[in-house]
């Protein structure tokens, strides 16, 4: 079983700040351009305060531990996922029902160096996420060369 | 297709049947007609309470009822008379309808079978059959009927006849009685929102929680048919939201296998198992929860 790259943790945090501002700037929008008068308006707004507070101390707390759950494993017949802290799942996917394999790299994740794999198989997709890229380029290729053989 | 308890009954019955080796089947008028009162017996259930609740003129009542039977009827003999199944060599052809509806499906695309029995079928003793089929383009998983209604002791016959690929003999594991607390809570907690809810926006609303006893008991219902069993070549899935279904999946056809627990559940060593065969864009997935762990993986 390996680990995902250690940069991980950073990463997960700067995406809760990101959508933690989103909802926060949605909430205030709303919060300026809406009368208050009405119950249910009252409601809407303080439930997107209390999301953005929630998400904001998961991006902080929990990075640690999810880090420390996420594994993964890929050889010739299979590729295995673990993660999940309180909801732990165990994802089996045979290396005969892979399509193909893709790599997904924002601004940010170019920045540290970093990429998702994205596996897809005929039932939807899976990904491996924040992988180093020269890891993460290699398990590509080595998976393409299975699936290629397989094709001939 | 049996499950082993019920190995020696069957048995029997196959010797004489062997006799009769056509590769065709054919759902009967009666049968059909069965269908028609257990669907119409829903809508006589819903307008008796719709009666109750506005209050209706008795005579009004039975004109509604009358109604509803006649076009119960009417749709589903125009649907289903005469549906006969075909076997040929790698091809099942089907031909249904008062308007003769002509289908052919590829055994080698077929990913699984899926039997349903619904809640008064199944005390009846019918069930009914699907098949979902790898497609291309469009409809990528489609599920066809291939037989709308027919008695259970038909099942193995049927099987037999028209999939043999798909005749095999499998021992359910059942949930273990150390998840039941677990399952009732969770399935509980959902429900006892909304009843608390209605109890307090509608008037007598109380009355409803009359119902929490019916609930449990259908619950642990649903909790004894929880299934599972996990062979070199099928996958065999059993459980039941409303109707009871029975999933038989090749294994080839296996896009992903998911196991999932919750820290509760890992204590006690209980798993949720998801299998993921090929669908549209998100897939189409089976599952069955409160499993014990050491089964597969």
């Amino acid at each position: 079983m390996k680990k995902i790259s250690a940069i991980s943790r950073k990463m997960w945090t700067i995406e809760g700040l990101i959508t933690t501002g989103i909802f926060l700037a949605i909430a205030i929008i709303l919060n300026i351009f809406l009368e208050f008068n009405v119950l249910w308006k009252y409601v809407i707004i303080c439930s997107i305060y209390g999301l953005a507070l929630v998400i904001l101390i998961n991006s902080l707390l929990m990075p640690k531990y999810r880090y420390k759950k996420y594994r993964y494993k890929m050889d010739e017949e299979k590729i295995i996922l673990r993660y999940g802290i309180f909801n732990e799942k165990n994802v089996v996917i045979p290396m005969e029902r892979v399509q193909y394999v893709g790599i997904q790299q924002g601004i940010i994740l170019r920045k540290f160096k970093l990429l998702n794999l994205k596996v897809h198989t005929a039932g939807g997709h899976y990904v491996i996420p924040y992988l180093e890229s020269e890891v993460g380029k290699k398990a590509q290729l080595s998976i393409s060369r299975i699936v290629q053989e397989r094709r001939i | 297709m049996r499950e082993l308890k019920s190995k020696e009954e069957n048995e029997d019955k196959n010797e004489f049947e062997v006799e009769e080796n056509i590769k065709e089947f054919t759902t009967s008028l009666k049968d059909l007609f069965t269908m028609v009162t257990m669907t119409s017996s829903i809508l006589i259930g819903i307008s008796i309470i719709v009666a109750f609740c506005f209050a209706i003129n008795n005579i009004k009542i039975f004109i509604i009822l009358f109604i509803s039977l006649i076009i119960c009827t009417i749709i589903t003999i125009i649907k289903y008379y005469k549906f006969t199944v075909i076997r040929e060599v790698d091809n099942i052809k089907l031909s249904y309808g008062l308007f003769n509806k002509n289908q052919v499906i590829p055994v080698k695309q077929i990913q699984s079978l899926i039997i349903v029995e619904g809640v008064i079928k199944k005390p009846l003793g019918y069930f009914t059959l699907k098949v979902e089929t790898l497609g291309y383009g469009k409809d990528k998983c489609k599920s066809t009927i291939i037989c709308p209604i027919a008695k259970r002791n038909v099942l193995n016959k049927f099987i037999k006849d028209i999939l043999p690929e798909m005749n095999i003999s499998y021992d359910l594991r059942t949930s273990p009685g150390k998840a039941l607390n677990g399952f009732l809570l969770f399935r509980l907690l959902e429900e006892l929102m909304v009843i608390g809810l209605i109890a307090i926006y509608v008037p007598y609303g109380y009355f409803i929680f009359l119902l929490i006893p019916i609930l449990l008991i259908w619950h642990n219902l649903r909790f004894e048919d929880n299934g599972l069993y996990y062979g070199t070549d099928f996958v065999v899935m059993r459980y039941r939201k409303l109707n009871r279904k029975t999933v038989i999946i090749k294994r080839d056809c296996i896009q992903s296998f998911e196991k999932q627990q919750n820290i509760f559940q890992k204590r006690k060593a209980i798993a949720r198992y998801k299998v993921t065969i090929a669908g549209d864009c998100l897939g189409k997935s089976y599952k069955v929860g409160y499993m014990s762990e050491n089964n597969i993986c």
